[in-house]
């Protein structure tokens, strides 16, 4: 039976103003958990910081915080609770061939997926913002387990983010706090939909790849919220493929 | 304005096989041998990053020759 009691929890999800960030929101929302949302524009924060705070009594607060930005990482965590629940989703992504790749796209890419969850984690933990028995789930991505031309820098962030959980999770779990990744193939969110790369024809020619077609926000949403709950006691330090079936022919 | 062989150059540059001396301004580039789905994605970022140009892939399918792709993408910037 999936518990789905989160009404108690306080739980961090960052870049949570669009797309999968904004999806598991809402149902963490929905399920009346104790809610701090982050996000580096405030419109977009305000509006659903707003929307939020109507249907959710226990709603806590949306924080801006660009998480390339250090200071607003120690605001951030100044500014939160102790966490029963902490979501790692904010992520760019790029498509650049390796002959091509430039210094900033370097950066950019690893300091938005890689070094901001290292710097916001540590921090957290400094200040004893997790709680024993906390879950900490991680946003990653199956390109990272896969050869897709023009996503190396991507690709090699998640893979090192990768990395970096199973230790996480080692580490941590001396405190009984759960750390598991989540690996989604494509689902369509702005992420997508506004790269470079993207067109209708190849998005058809995508989603041939996909045996059970593209994936939709709901269905990571799902298994996030499976992670956070009780019913994933035992889990720690596992990485979980949720592409459609992507990976059966890749 | 983009200038037709600082392009050509830079267009030369995606190709690790073909001789340099195959490509010209008129050159049906997409009949070259090398042709393929990753210099289709090299193309596209090199507009991005060295012209500051964004081009589609539907673009770049409906330009027979580098001087069509030029033109195409001068038509980006009005
Ligand atoms: N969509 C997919 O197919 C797919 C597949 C595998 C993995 N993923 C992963 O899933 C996660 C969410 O992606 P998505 O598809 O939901 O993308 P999205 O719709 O573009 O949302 C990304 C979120 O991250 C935030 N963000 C980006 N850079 C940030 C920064 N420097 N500081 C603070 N927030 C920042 C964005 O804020 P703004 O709104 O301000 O931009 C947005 O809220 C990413 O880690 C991505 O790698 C996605």
């Amino acid at each position: 039976m999936i518990n789905e009691n989160f009404s108690n929890k306080k739980i961090l999800v960052t870049g949570a103003t669009s797309g999968i960030g904004l999806g598991i929101s809402r149902m963490l929302n929905e399920y009346k958990a104790q809610l701090t949302i982050s996000g580096r524009n405030q419109t977009k924060l305000n509006k659903i910081s707003n929307e939020f705070e109507l249907s959710n009594l226990n709603f806590n607060k949306g924080i801006l915080a660009d998480v390339c930005n250090l200071e607003d990482i120690s605001n951030l965590v100044q500014e939160i609770d102790t966490l029963d629940g902490l979501v790692l989703n904010a992520g760019i992504i790029d498509y650049t061939p390796a002959k091509l790749i430039t210094e900033k796209k370097v950066i950019d890419l690893f300091y938005t997926n890689v070094f901001s969850n290292f710097f916001l984690v540590q921090k957290l933990l400094h200040s004893k913002k997790i709680k024993k028995g906390a879950s900490i789930v991680i946003i990653s991505s199956i390109a990272a387990k896969v050869g897709v031309p023009g996503t190396s820098i991507y690709a090699a962030s998640k893979g090192a983010l990768n990395s970096y959980a199973k230790v996480l999770a080692s580490e941590l779990s001396l405190q009984n706090i759960r750390v598991n990744v989540v690996s989604p193939g494509v689902v369509k969110t702005d992420l997508i939909e506004n790269t470079n790369v993207t067109s209708d024809f190849q998005m058809s020619n995508l989603s041939t790849k996909y045996p059970l077609g593209l994936g939709e926000i709901i269905d990571i949403v799902y298994l996030v919220q499976f992670l956070l709950s009780e019913n994933s006691k035992w889990m720690t330090g596992s990485n979980i493929d949720i592409d459609g079936g992507y990976l059966l022919n890749n | 304005m983009i200038k037709e062989n600082v392009f050509l150059d830079q267009f030369r540059l995606l190709f690790d096989e073909t001789d340099p001396s195959l490509i010209t301004l008129d050159t049906k580039f997409k009949d070259l041998e090398e042709w393929n789905s990753l210099i289709i994605l090299s193309l596209i970022v090199l507009c991005e990053d060295e012209f500051k140009i964004i081009i589609s892939p539907n673009q770049i399918q409906n330009s027979k020759t580098v001087c069509d792709l030029i033109e195409s993408l001068e038509s980006n910037l009005k």
